[in-house]
Parts: structure tokens; sequence; C-alpha cells
């Protein structure tokens, strides 16, 4: 698995954000991660980025143990935050090619991806705009080149589709699935139900616990029933 | 609504918005308290206490009363006792003194018998304002006693004391001399400062930090290549004010160059690790400008910028040993103006090093605790 939680626990001071989690990614396998603002999928995810120790658990990614052996998970993973993480001031292909390289990639090989990029996104025309000028959409596509240029094992995305039109959320979606197609593992935290629809498995979280983990059909009356019960409680 | 209810109801917010954000609150709270105290215990433009070195060549009754006189004086503090000339004017070039007093031989023989008698008072002068008043000091010293020699005498005769005060360094007391060598430390230090300051916390803002740490960069690495940066642009900052300081300002570096260059490189730790503190304590770039003006107040006010420290309680002089600045200044004004060598300036360096070294320490492990 590229992915495996054991019984993850994470608290914010003495409030628990997580509680006995546990979750795996298959290489090539789509999780979508559902829940209401607050259910814990931020925390899941920067957890498994390695920003975050984990309270209590285990927590393996791309075979890396955390947070142990977080400095050598590090070129493993690709990560879009809701906020994106783009340098405003430099210019798209700069981004690119910084992050490129943070990631480790030596000079000849940075130059060769960073093409690719700027291609498979159609970034290519837009190379020398400062990424501040860009739309969400533009930006968007950035930060998930920027994520991808390394070719991650393991690929999480917190709302990646968050504020995006139609158009672009199927582009994005058309990324993920070339992803999976290579073999990354693949962990998205969505509020759109069309895309948990869309993943292999969908894990509902609510109060930082499993509430429900399997095939988005499999789960949909009883997400049905809780968000009428939730409904009901407003 | 009247306009009072909405001006209440806004005010009240706003007070509310300090209630939930301690951090700002404090430091809205600590700057003008800060600045209070400074300028109503801390300073004190009244020169007193200046380290005084004393060469006696007679030792005998009147000339040991003329150095009684400089100990009783409130200006004057003697702290050094020399056995010649060059030890006296090495005591002042080093910065151990500011006022060097050498007593001729003979002088109270001469003195008891009215002949006429000179007494040397050299003065540092890179500090114009507490070299007039130590001139000033010395002189009213100097009358006092010749006064006393001549009770009696005729109001037509030659005063028998003559005490001869002479500005090394800053004969023509010009400001510019004692500021802007002072300016060019301070400003490298701000500089650095303040990118540094600036750097994390710009990152944290931008959502950055979170990108980067999932890099293969490490955190050292990333903190490293911040404190490069940083200090490249204050080292660049100094070498453009060196440059105008010696064309706008007419200033030449009267010590040796390569010791210059040594100064501007060590002004650059002290200041990268305050960096440090500022942008591992600050969550914005607001907060972060108010800490490193809050740490710039006492870098200015106490370093010696521009209250002599020999002006300042013991207590605040002692607390500005921690100050970087203060020791900066000591390396700049001793280079630039007196002349000072390595030997002379060795303490200086030894300790803007230390504080270096402990600064840019605690900055990091105050980093790496909040980071990981």
């Amino acid at each position: 698995m590229s992915i495996e939680i054991d019984g993850l626990g994470y608290y914010y001071r003495s409030r628990p954000a997580l509680n006995g989690v546990s979750l795996a990614v298959r290489p090539g396998g789509v999780v979508g991660l559902l829940g209401a603002n607050g259910a814990g999928k931020s925390t899941l995810l920067r957890i498994l980025c390695g920003l975050l120790k984990p309270g209590q658990g285990s927590v393996r990614v791309a075979g890396y143990e955390l947070p142990r052996e977080r400095d050598r998970a590090r070129g493993s993973i690709g990560y879009v935050a809701q906020q994106f993480g783009l340098y405003e001031d430099l210019r798209v292909e700069e981004n690119l090619r910084f992050y490129t390289r943070a990631y480790g990639l030596e000079e000849a090989e940075t130059v060769e991806r960073v093409q690719e990029a700027l291609q498979r996104f159609d970034l290519d025309a837009r190379r020398a705009d400062r990424t501040g000028a860009l739309s969400h959409g533009w930006r968007q596509r950035l930060a998930l080149a920027c994520a991808l240029a390394h070719r991650p094992a393991v690929l999480l995305l917190d709302e990646a589709t968050a504020g995006l039109d139609p158009a672009a959320r199927r582009q994005v979606w058309r990324v993920i699935q070339e992803e999976a197609a290579r073999g990354a593992a693949i962990l998205i935290s969505t509020h759109h139900l069309d895309e948990a629809a869309r993943c292999d498995s969908v894990a509902w979280l609510h109060e930082g616990r499993v509430a429900g983990f399997g095939r988005y059909s499999d789960l949909e009356s009883s997400l049905d029933e809780f968000f009428s019960r939730a409904q009901g409680v407003a | 609504m009247t306009f009072g209810r909405q001006l209440l109801l806004v005010a009240g917010k706003e007070l509310l918005h300090l209630r939930r954000d301690p951090y700002t609150l404090v430091l809205t709270v600590a700057l003008p308290l800060v600045q209070f105290l400074l300028f109503g215990y801390a300073l004190d433009t009244r020169v007193h206490d200046v380290p005084t070195a004393i060469q006696n060549l007679d030792g005998e009754r009147f000339s040991r009363t003329l150095v009684d006189q400089f100990r009783n004086s409130a200006v004057f503090r003697l702290t050094h006792r020399a056995d010649s000339e060059e030890e006296l004017l090495g005591m002042l070039r080093r910065g151990d003194v500011r006022v060097a007093v050498q007593i001729p031989p003979h002088y109270s023989a001469n003195a008891f018998y009215h002949r006429p008698v000179s007494v040397r008072v050299w003065i540092d002068g890179s500090d114009a304002a507490l070299a007039g008043q130590a001139v000033f000091a010395a002189q009213s010293i100097g009358l006092e006693q010749a006064v006393s020699m001549t009770v009696g005498g005729t109001p037509a005769a030659r005063l028998p004391l003559q005490l001869q005060p002479e500005v090394l360094f800053n004969p023509a007391g010009r400001s510019a001399n004692y500021f802007v060598p002072a300016l060019v430390a301070n400003l490298v230090e701000m500089t650095t400062l303040l990118l540094v300051a600036l750097s994390l916390v710009k990152e944290r803002e931008r959502g950055t930090l979170d990108q980067l740490r999932i890099t293969n960069i490490r955190l050292g690495a990333l903190i490293s290549g911040k404190l490069v940066a940083g200090a490249a642009m204050g080292l660049g900052t100094g070498c453009v004010l060196t440059i105008l300081m010696r064309l706008v300002f007419g200033i030449a570096i009267g010590g040796d160059f390569w010791l210059y260059c040594l100064a501007l490189l060590a002004f650059l730790p002290p200041a990268l690790g305050l960096g440090l503190f500022v942008t591992a304590a600050a969550r914005n770039q607001a907060q972060a400008l108010q800490l490193t003006y809050l740490l710039l107040l006492p870098c200015i006010m106490l370093s010696g910028f521009v209250f002599p420290r020999e002006a300042m309680p013991a207590a605040v002089a002692a607390f500005s040993m921690l100050i970087p600045t203060t020791w900066s200044l000591d390396i700049m004004r001793g280079i630039v103006l007196r002349g000072a060598g390595w030997a002379d300036l060795a303490p200086s360096f030894g300790m803007l090093a230390l504080l270096g070294v402990v600064y840019l320490s605690a900055g990091a492990l105050h980093l790496r605790r909040r980071f990981l």
C-alpha cells in the first residue's frame, strides 16, 4: 500500500481533530475524503505530508514511516493545498523550475520536466506571466503542475477543485486519472459528491472519525441519511 | 441608528479585536511603554562618568589635588592610570577611555611658586557632544584650580594654570563624522534583521512554507538560504553606504580597510539571529514589522548611536552590552575615526562574535521548535 494509516489520532490542544482513523490507499488508487468543514480532512492530509506529527497510531507513506522517516518520504509526495502555495511574484516558469529543483531533480531533468508540465497543463503560452496575475483556475493548474513535476508516488489534494469552473474541474480530474494510471496513490478531499463518485472508494470523516468507507455507490444512501439528519439539526 | 450608536458599535468591535489578539495588544502597549521608559529614564543628554585616564608625572600635593578634582567631578570617572604618553593615547585609540590627562613634572613646585604650568588633556572627539561637555568640564576644573592658586594676586595676573584641552579624531566636532560611520553599521544591521524577520513570515502567509517543507529542502537549508540572502543584502547595503560615506560626506576610513571589511561581516550574525527570533515569533508581516521596530528602538537609543552610553544609568549601560549595535558602533567609530587596529578592537569583535553565536543559536532553536 502507498498510504497506510492505522489508529491515527491528533489533538488540537485537548480537542481531538482525528480519533482512531484507519485508511489505506493502494498504488494507482484514488480515495476521496468527504466530510463537513472541521471534520479533520485537512489535518489528515497535513499529517500525511509530514507537516504535523501524529498524536497516536501509525502512518506510512510511500513505504516510509512518519514522522520518523519524514525526510526520506519527502520526494515521494505531491501536495496541493487550498492556498496553492505559489510564489506570486515569480513567473509561471520560475515557480515550476523552483519547485522541480526543490524536489531534488538535476538541472537537465528539470528543464525537461518543466517543459513537459508547461505543455501538459496548457501553461506554455503563460510561462512568462506573473503568477499573481493569473486567475484562480490557472493558478490551480500551476499548483498541480508544481506538485507533479517530480512524479510523486503519492498525491495529496486538499480541496483542489474548490472554486473551479466545470471545465477546469474536468481537467483536474483528467490529470488525477492519468496520475492514477501511472501508479500514483491519490487521496483527495472534496465537498463535491459527484467527484466522490469518481473515486475508487470514499472515506466519510465525521468529527475526526471514519464514519464510513467504501465505494461511493455503497455509501450513498447512508450519506443521504446523514445529510437529512444534519439538515434537521440545522 | 444614531451616529453615536454607530460609533460605539465600531469602537466596541475594534476593542474586541484587540482583546482576541493578545499578541497585537501586547505590542501596542509595549512599544509606547518602551519608548516612554527609554526617553524618561535611560536617556540623559548630560554627560557623566566619562572614563578617564591620568598620567601624573609630578605626584606631589598640588597634582594630587588636581587628580582629586577630576575624581570628584561628576563628568569624569578615573578608570586608568598611565605611565607614558603613548599608553595614554593608546587607551584613547582603543576606546578604553574618552579623556586622557597628563600632569607634567614639577607641577606642584611650579604651582607653589606661582610659575605657569600647563596640563594636557586629550579628548576623544568621535562623539562630538561628549567631547564638548568634557572640554567644558575640564576647563572648569582648571579654572577652579587656577583661582585657588592665585588668591591674593592681582586681577591682571595671568592664571598660573593653563589646562590645554585637545580634541582628537574629530577636532572640528563635525556631527557627520560622528553619525555617518555609526549609521553605516546601524543600517547594515537593520537591513539584515528586517529581511530575515520578514522572510519566513511571508512564506507562511502565502502558504509556500508548507509547500517548501514537503520538498527535499531541509529546514536547516531553508533557514541558511534565507540567512545567506539576508546577509548578502546587508553586506551590499554596507558597501553602497561606505562609498557614499566617502564620496558624499568626505569621511575616509582612518584605519585598515580590510579590518573595516571584516567589521561589516561581523555585524551580520547577531542581526541574522535577531531576525530569526522575529520571524519565528511573528504570525504575520505586520507583527514582524512591529517586533523589528521594538528591537531597533533600543539598538538606536541605548547603543551610543545618539546618546552617550556614559550618560546612562548603570543598569541600562549594562543592558546595552547585549545590544549588537553597541559593539558595531564602537568598531566602526574606532576604525573610521580613531584609526584603531585589530588589537585595539579585538574585545568588541569578540563581543559581537559571542552575541552572534548566542542569537543565531537561540533564534534557530526557537524557529525549529516552532516548525517541527
